[in-house]
C-alpha cells in the first residue's frame, strides 16, 4: 500500500498541510497522487468524500476553498476533499511526535496518528490517508 | 557532691524527659498534598503528587476530529504535545466555560499523562491524612470508584478525585 518505497526507513516525510473546519492536518504526500478541483474528479468518475464525512467533527463543516486529494490505492483509487492546501514541506522525523495517549486509546480515529510543533509555537495534526475509515465501495 | 550531681542528674532527666516529649510533639501527623479546584461551583482536588503542572490555557486548543467528546484538543507545552480534556460530562456536571480563572493541571498517573481543563484553582494544601474522609456512601458506583476521599475546605465539600482511576476509565 505504501507508495515511493520504506518510508520508515526515511529520514524525513514530505508533508502537504491543509485545513478542514479550521484544522490545520497534513498528509504524507508518498500517499497521493494528487490534487483536483471536485468538478474534474467528478468526471474523472473517481469516489469522492468530504473529510468530514469520513472523520467526524463537533461542528458544521464548510469547505471554502475545496480540493481533492487523489489517494493512491492500486484497486480502488478514491478521492478526499480537504479544503484550503496550504503548502508542502519536508519535515524531518524527529520533529514528529505521536498523539498524547487518551487521543488515541480513548476510541480516537486512527487515521489520526501524531503531531509536530511548527516554527511558530502551532500543531499540526498528522494524518495516514491509508488508515481513513473504509467507506467508498469496493 | 553527691547530692549537688543528683540534682544535675535529676535535671538532666528532666530535661531529656522533655525533650522526648517534644520530639513525640514533633513528629508530624502523615499529610497528603492536594491541589483543590472548582468545577460548576463545587470543588475537587487531585493528589499534588500526581499534579505536574498547572498552566493558564493557551488562546488556542486544537481540537482533534474524531476525538472522544471528553477531549478537548491538544496544547503545545514547551514543543510536546499534550491533550486536554474535560472531566465535567465523566463527574456529570454542565459544561465549563472558558474564564480568566480557568486552568489546565497536567496531571500524571499509571504512564498516562495528561491536562485537565477545571474552572480555577483554588488552593494547594498539605492535609493531615487524619483530615480526610472516605467517600460519601451515597456516591453512586461509577463515581465512587474515582473518588479516594472528601474533606472540608473554607467550609464546602471538596471530593478528592483518583487520577489514575480516571485516566483508566477515560481510555477504556
Amino acid at each position: 500500500m505504501e507508495g515511493g518505497g520504506c518510508s520508515v526507513c526515511q529520514d524525513e516525510l514530505t508533508l502537504l498541510v491543509f485545513t478542514v473546519g479550521g484544522v490545520r492536518m497534513a498528509v504524507d504526500t508518498a500517499q497521493i497522487d494528487g490534487m483536483a478541483h471536485p468538478e474534474d474528479v467528478q468526471i474523472q468518475g473517481r469516489e469522492t468524500r468530504g473529510f468530514h464525512e469520513i472523520i467526524s467533527f463537533r461542528g458544521p463543516v464548510c469547505y471554502k476553498a475545496p480540493w481533492v486529494l487523489q489517494v493512491k490505492d492500486e484497486i480502488m483509487p478514491y478521492g478526499v476533499m480537504i479544503d484550503q492546501p496550504e503548502e508542502i514541506f519536508p519535515v524531518n522525523l524527529e520533529a514528529l511526535q505521536p498523539l498524547p495517549h487518551l487521543i488515541g486509546a480513548g476510541g480516537g480515529s486512527k487515521a489520526i496518528w501524531g503531531a509536530m510543533v511548527r516554527a511558530d509555537g502551532t500543531i499540526l495534526l498528522l494524518v495516514d490517508l491509508y488508515k481513513l475509515p473504509k467507506c467508498f465501495n469496493s | 557532691m553527691d547530692a549537688e550531681r543528683t540534682k544535675s542528674d535529676r535535671i538532666l532527666e528532666q530535661l531529656r524527659k522533655r525533650s522526648v516529649r517534644q520530639k513525640i510533639v514533633d513528629v508530624e501527623e502523615e499529610k497528603v498534598k492536594l491541589v483543590i479546584f472548582s468545577l460548576a461551583d463545587d470543588y475537587y482536588a487531585f493528589n499534588g503528587s500526581e499534579v505536574k503542572e498547572i498552566l493558564l490555557p493557551p488562546g488556542d486548543i486544537s481540537y482533534v476530529p474524531g476525538a472522544p467528546d471528553f477531549v478537548l484538543g491538544v496544547i503545545n507545552v514547551r514543543g510536546d504535545i499534550e491533550s486536554v480534556i474535560a472531566i465535567n460530562t465523566f463527574l456529570a456536571l454542565p459544561e465549563s466555560k472558558k474564564t480568566s480563572r480557568s486552568r489546565i493541571a497536567i496531571a500524571v498517573k499509571g504512564g498516562v499523562r495528561s491536562g485537565i481543563m477545571v474552572d480555577s484553582i483554588e488552593d494547594v494544601l498539605d492535609v493531615p491524612v487524619s483530615g480526610i474522609k472516605p467517600p460519601l456512601s451515597t456516591l453512586d458506583a461509577f463515581k465512587k470508584e474515582c473518588v479516594t476521599g472528601e474533606l472540608i475546605f473554607k467550609g464546602k465539600n471538596v471530593t478528592i478525585l483518583d487520577t489514575g482511576k480516571i485516566f483508566g476509565k477515560l481510555a477504556v
